[in-house]
């Protein structure tokens, strides 16, 4: 990774993050304009200033319709209270508040020696806040009175709902390699969530090996290009962009079932490099033997007892993130990923979906994030 | 050269060859056309003109001069292109009568204008002047033929060696001799060459950079070769406003004005002279979130329009006559339904295909009662420019607020006239916010209609506990087909009350000049300019004339009856068909009379005469003016 | 693409949805109509789909069929004749969030309807359209349709019908974009609803013939073949339908990969015998709605936006 274009990087990987970044940001301003709506409907008609009848009627209307009497015969809405207006103001501010940030609210940076998941966390928080007002707004909305749970209160990445994960929105975190403990980012990892992190300075080699679970889409890579696999992917995913001696692989769910098919290990350092700054290498060393294992166990069970030795450098079949197929086509997905090769995987059974798979797909679906097109 | 050079300014006696130094005609307004054949630019020559004399704070009024035919033949009177610039120091409020200085590419594009009678006695002519010399015989003696003609009308001719002149820097003078014209505009009237520049290069943006440089180059050489060779100039001072001013054309109006009311569907077929509103829409709807879905027809960008309106938020649907046929079923659905739709109808010459370019008012009475069966809805008519941009917020609102349809009625002039006016200060509360998604209460029926007023509020689509079905049949408060008598009754008085009720909030119209007289002038639409100059002028000349413009049309504004007593005569007057009151087999009772004039003696029963034209153009005020002439004192129609 | 319309989406309660929660008015249909039939296999669907009845429109035209949305407890737009794509194109554009269905006779959608019939199927906008093709116009009492046979006797024709019949499949397949075209008949309830419920998952326009009896007009035509199953031949693919319970009633089957368009005209232009099953179904082509999907924006932000707009055109 270019440490000397750091901007440039971050802007990158935001880029390939568009898709799940606009889907939350045009959920933040159809929510603004529902409780614009609201307050279109509920605000006092009389009222002057930009929400009064004369002003919603328009210039054309000015000299020739009666605002007043257009009120009185056609306006005659049903106020709602004081209070309830002022709550729907107070997240409507928020709400347009939070767009004003633009691109801003998904990214953050871990203090030099900081807590990863702590920040992680905070970031999420913080643009986790318009759950928060549309949940106070939606209150309001269904008549049933502002409420404590106003808008700025935040709302921690663990109370969001099934539905409100499923949006969550992405989040690319610079940090330096020596702070990069990501265990605690496992729980965060749910619904649509997106992480990108962008490592910089001496790194342990493979960190995001402890990660890999069936569902999660989980990258490592040192070509900011490889950010790309995270479009279209629905479920979530963590992707860190590495330095150049660090291993690249790529766990990706849409491959198909089985690690096998899922795993693609395109570099394996020989061993943990002892280089001043690599830190705590005891546990990098074990993460390392973690993507190894793994690795075999996914070798194995394409060749057999055939695979002995554990791959240190596969490379064929081309760069382990561009194995990413269509969705729905899973065999097809397993052919173009690298690793097994095309005729064992032929063999595999893609209508017998490992029992982790059908946990997934059990956890997609509660997110309303299976499978099954719209109608 | 031409032999006479009468009336410009006082002394008559000009001489192109030698200037010494130009003498400088100060005029409150002054009218330039630009000609040629399509395709040889002279229409953006004129636009540039415009728009710049605009920017530097005229007022200006431009009309596009548009041949019928895509590819008319080269040199042919039918296929003169190009445009009309009205510049004035204070607004121009519509095209005038004739043109004082006419810049022409060859001279039977300029025969069509003078036989149109559209040069002022004494205009000052700009003929290239390639033709004279020209290796074709037969063009030599269409030329010598053509000089003959308007000699004898006495024009000051000024021949313009364009084409020659172009040629140093261009191969091809065809393209680009418009920019050579400009230049000679441009020295003639004094317009600022860097906003001039900025125009150009505007235009050109798609291009190479070159074409752009080589039109500047070719504007340069015309501004060099009028200081040369003209002795006069020309100078209309701005007077200085305090407001900011926006320029453009009403189409462009149309589509900014639907941004401003938070549109967020337009569905159209394209058809001239609707179709600008969508290439406007086409470059800058998607930055708002708005989609321009071009359908495989009128009849589907009415529906497409409608299901998006009855899902969320008001959508609408542009067209022009042929469409505004097609629509018509889908306009009674969106009546029926209670479905709100704004139709913006960009009207030309009818019937059938018409004169698909040339402005007409001839879909008044089609736009109010148009559809069959009993379908009450609104129809507002903006008249001006500026108009065209607020009346967009004004429809979205009533469309809403009504569940009604409102059909918007432009016309060509607006649609290509470029006008300055102020700057709109925009207002959020124009802009449509997000569908209500909250539940409907239990127990409440998706047309519960307010005894008094006929208003309801509708259920859309996503909103739990709101599931009906819409439908186009006779139905009841809870949509269910009607199956009794009273029913039908009842709903249709409902959809009829709304309306009734948005008359109610109207204000009376106001007076162009004394509140009674001899003679009263109404019109709608794009014809409020030219016929409020023409009172104007006939106010001076001490004639007891007065004007009235209505722009909502259904429902009528209130007080006409009232209005009309205190006037010995009212009439109309429209761009539609009408017959002459003493044209053969005409009498009073069988006459068809102008369209307003028709729906304002049903409204008021007062005896409203007309004086209507369907030449093609928009109104002149000097022909305004002879009618009042001859109508002041002249009491009601016999 | 997520089609969240708003966050308070987010909140909508999850719940389970039976048959009955779509039960609408009670249906005018004649009895032994087939349109009954399609009703309840909609219902079962709606149901196994777990559709929430306020997210699901239907859009119909005008004709017997027509009346379907009135008869099912989602939203509905009972319209004008020949015209529902349209209309349905029109919701869907604007709010991907919901579910659309729409429902057509062989009149609405063949004869008024043909020119938004085939460039529906070219916007390949995600809805499911059934034809519902009694072969005759039933509303307006019996008058000659486009799908009606040659020589068959109408009020409009009672010479017997002159041309031979269009064939929906065979035009639908024949058209540029076309994503999903299926054939089942209402009087084999597991086939249509397994192939409504294909129509429904395939991401695009999923245009749905299904062969209906009508007792009062056409029973001649329709009517004996429930007692025929010889005279029908079932497709069966893995990506298409392929029902064991089927098996057993119909012998006649045929392996057909819905993914060969070829074949798949092959086989529809075949008249000699009745093909229920998926003809051809491609989820990858272009969405006209997706195409065109855009964010969404506050009046606060439009308003600077269109400020901005305004300084092209100040003076
Ligand atoms: C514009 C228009 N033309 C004609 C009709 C009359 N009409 C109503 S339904 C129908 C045909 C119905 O046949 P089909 O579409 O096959 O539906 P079915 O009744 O058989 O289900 C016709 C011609 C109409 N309602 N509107
Ligand atoms: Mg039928």
């Amino acid at each position: 990774m270019p440490s000397d274009d750091r901007e440039g990087t971050t802007a990158r990987v935001l880029t390939a993050l568009t898709g799940s970044r606009e889907a939350f940001d045009s959920a933040l301003a159809r929510t603004a304009e529902e409780v614009r709506a609201f307050l279109e409907a509920h605000s006092d008609p009389g009222t002057d200033g930009s929400g009064s009848v004369a002003a919603r009627l328009g210039a054309f209307a000015g000299a020739r319709i009666d605002a007043a009497r257009f009120t009185d015969l056609v306006e005659r809405g049903e106020p709602a209270d004081r209070q309830t207006i002022h709550a729907a103001q107070e997240a409507w501010t928020g709400l347009v508040a939070l767009r004003k940030r633009g691109t801003e609210l998904y990214v953050a940076r871990v203090p030099a020696g900081g807590d990863l998941t702590e920040t992680v966390s905070a970031a999420l928080t913080e643009s986790g806040r318009g759950f928060a007002l549309a949940r106070a707004a939606r209150f309001v909305r269904d008549g049933k009175g502002p409420t404590d749970q106003s808008g700025g209160h935040p709302l921690l990445p663990r109370e969001w709902s099934t539905a409100e994960r499923a949006l969550a929105p992405p989040l690319v975190v610079e940090v330096d390699g020596a702070d990069l403990r990501v265990g605690g980012l496992a729980d965060l990892l749910e619904g649509g969530q997106k992480l990108v992190l962008i490592v910089r300075g001496p790194a342990p080699p493979a960190p995001l090996a402890r990660l890999i679970r069936p569902w999660l889409l989980v990258a490592q890579t040192a070509d900011p290009e490889g950010v790309d696999a995270l479009g279209g992917f629905a479920g979530p995913a963590i992707l860190a962009l590495m330095p150049e001696e660090a291993a690249v692989f790529s766990h990706d769910p849409r491959r198909g079932s089985g690690y096998a098919r899922r795993l693609l290990v395109e570099h394996v350092p020989e061993a943990v490099p002892v280089r001043a700054g690599v830190p705590r290498p005891t546990a990098a060393a074990e993460d390392l033997e973690h993507l190894r294992e793994l690795w075999r166990l996914a070798t194995l069970a394409v060749e057999g007892a055939a695979a002995e030795t554990p791959p240190t450098a596969v490379t064929a079949g081309g760069s382990a993130l561009r194995g990413v197929a269509a969705p729905g086509k899973p065999s097809e997905a397993a052919q173009l990923g690298s690793a097994p090769p095309e005729s064992v995987a032929a063999d595999l059974d893609p209508a017998e979906p490992h029992p982790a798979d059908r946990l997934a797909g059990w956890l997609l679906e509660q997110a309303g994030l299976g499978a099954g097109g719209g109608g | 050269m031409s032999t006479r050079l009468p009336v410009v300014g006082d002394d008559p006696v000009f001489s192109a060859e030698q200037p010494s130094s130009p003498r400088v005609l100060e005029r409150a307004q002054y009218t330039v056309e630009v000609v040629s054949d399509s395709g040889e630019g002279a229409q953006s020559c004129g636009q540039i003109l415009g728009t710049v004399s605009a920017k530097m704070g005229n007022g200006v009024w431009t009309v596009e001069i548009i041949p019928a035919e895509v590819q008319p033949p080269p040199r042919n009177p039918a296929g003169a292109s190009g445009n009309r610039v009205r510049i004035g120091s204070g607004p121009v409020t519509n095209w005038g009568d004739r043109t004082d200085l006419i810049v022409a590419f060859n001279e039977q594009a300029l025969l069509a204008r003078h036989r149109l009678d559209a040069l002022e006695p004494g205009a000052v002519i700009l003929i290239e002047s390639m033709w004279q010399d020209h290796d074709d015989e037969g063009i030599r003696a269409e030329w010598s033929a053509a000089m003959e003609e308007l000699g004898a009308a006495g024009y000051r001719i000024i021949h313009v060696p364009a084409h020659e002149q172009c040629l140093a820097l261009t191969e091809n003078p065809y393209l680009g001799k418009n920019m050579f014209m400009l230049g000679i505009l441009t020295e003639l009237f004094d317009r600022d060459t860097a906003l001039i520049g900025a125009q150009i290069r505007h235009r050109f943006r798609k291009k190479d950079e070159s074409v752009a440089e080589r039109s500047i180059d070719l504007l340069e050489l015309g501004i060099a070769w009028a200081r040369e060779n003209l002795d006069f100039r020309v100078s209309v001072p701005p007077v200085p406003g305090d407001r900011d001013m926006v320029v453009m054309n009403g189409n462009q109006a149309v589509a900014l004005g639907a941004v401003a009311a938070g549109m967020e569907l337009a569905a159209m077929y394209p058809i001239t002279p609707a179709t600008s509103v969508s290439h406007q829409l086409g470059e800058m709807f998607e930055r708002f979130g708005g989609i321009v879905h071009q359908a495989e027809d009128e009849i589907a960008a009415a529906g497409v329009a409608i299901g998006a309106s009855y899902a969320g938020k008001t959508a609408f649907t542009i067209t022009s006559g042929p469409g505004l046929a097609l629509k018509t079923e889908f306009l009674g659905l969106a009546v029926m339904t209670e479905t709100p739709l704004v139709l913006v109808d960009v009207q030309r010459g009818g019937p059938s295909t018409g004169l698909p370019t040339k402005v007409e008012q001839s879909d008044l009475l089609a736009a109010i009662f148009g559809q069959p069966g009993d379908a009450p809805h609104v129809v507002l008519a903006p008249a001006t420019i500026e108009e065209c941009f607020h009346v967009m917020v004004t429809a979205r609102r009533i469309a809403e607020t009504f569940r009604a349809l409102v059909i918007v009625l432009s016309d060509a002039n607006l649609a290509t006239g470029v006008q300055p006016f102020p700057r709109p200060e925009l207002d959020q509360a124009w802009i449509a916010s997000a569908p209500d998604q909250s539940p409907v209460p239990e127990g409440k029926a998706p047309y519960a209609w307010d005894e008094q007023t006929g208003l309801s509020q509708r259920f859309i689509p996503g909103q739990p506990g709101g599931m009906f079905t819409v439908t186009g049949l006779a139905h009841d408060e809870r949509s269910k087909v009607a199956y009794t008598s009273d029913i039908n009754q009842w709903s249709s008085a409902m959809r009829s009350r709304k309306i009734a009720v948005l008359g109610q909030t109207l204000r009376p119209p106001s007076l162009n000049g004394d509140d009674a007289g001899d003679l009263l002038i109404v019109g709608w639409g794009s014809t409020k300019g030219a016929i409020e100059e023409a009172v104007a002028r006939a106010r001076d000349e001490g004639l007891s004339v007065s004007s009235l413009h209505l722009t909502f049309l259904s429902p009528l504004e209130p007080g006409l009856a009232e209005i009309f007593s205190r006037f010995q005569k009212v009439m109309t007057v429209e761009i539609n068909y009408s017959d002459e009151p003493d044209g053969p087999f005409v009498t009073h009772q069988n006459r068809r009379r102008g369209q307003l004039s028709w729906l304002l003696r049903a409204q008021t029963l007062v005896d409203v005469d007309c004086w209507t034209r369907v030449l093609g153009e928009p109104l002149r005020p000097g022909a305004i003016l002879e009618v009042i002439r001859s109508n002041c004192g002249a009491g009601g129609e016999r | 693409m997520s089609a969240v319309c708003s966050l308070f989406q987010l909140h909508d309660e999850s719940r389970e949805y039976g048959m009955g929660d779509y039960e609408g008015a009670q249906a005018r249909w004649c009895p032994g109509c087939g349109d009954h039939s399609v009703l309840s296999a909609t219902q079962r669907l709606l149901a196994r789909e777990n559709l929430p009845p306020e997210k699901t429109v239907f859009v119909s035209g005008i004709g017997c069929s027509s009346r379907f949305p009135h008869y099912i407890n989602t939203y509905g737009f009972h319209g004008v004749h020949g015209r529902a794509l349209p209309v349905a194109t029109g919701v869907k554009l604007h709010r991907p969030d919901l579910h659309v269905f729409v429902v057509m006779g062989d009149g609405d959608c063949i004869s008024i309807g043909a020119g938004h019939w085939i460039h529906a199927i070219r916007y390949n906008v995600d809805m499911v359209a059934l034809l519902l093709d009694n072969e005759i116009y039933g509303l307006t009492k019996m008058q000659t349709s486009p799908t009606t046979p040659q020589g068959y006797v109408t009020n409009t024709q009672p010479r017997g019908s002159y041309l031979p019949p269009m064939n929906p499949i065979e035009a639908t397949l024949g058209v540029t974009n076309a994503s999903f075209v299926a054939q089942t008949a209402e009087w084999v309830p597991a086939h249509m609803l397994a192939t409504m419920e294909a129509a429904y998952r395939h991401p695009g326009f999923s245009f749905v013939r299904i062969l209906q009896r009508c007792p009062h007009f056409t029973d001649d035509l329709f009517g004996e073949l429930p007692k025929h199953p010889e005279r029908v031949q079932l497709l069966v693919h893995e990506h298409g339908i392929d029902l064991e319970a089927l098996e057993g009633r119909f012998p006649n089957r045929l392996a057909h990969d819905p993914a060969d368009l070829d074949e798949a005209r092959r086989l529809a232009e075949d008249a000699s015998v009745i093909r229920l099953g998926v003809f051809f179904r491609d989820d990858s082509r272009p969405r006209y709605e997706e195409t065109r999907h855009l964010p969404a924006y506050t009046a606060p932000e439009k308003l600077e936006l269109l400020e901005r707009e305004l300084d092209r055109y100040a003076v």
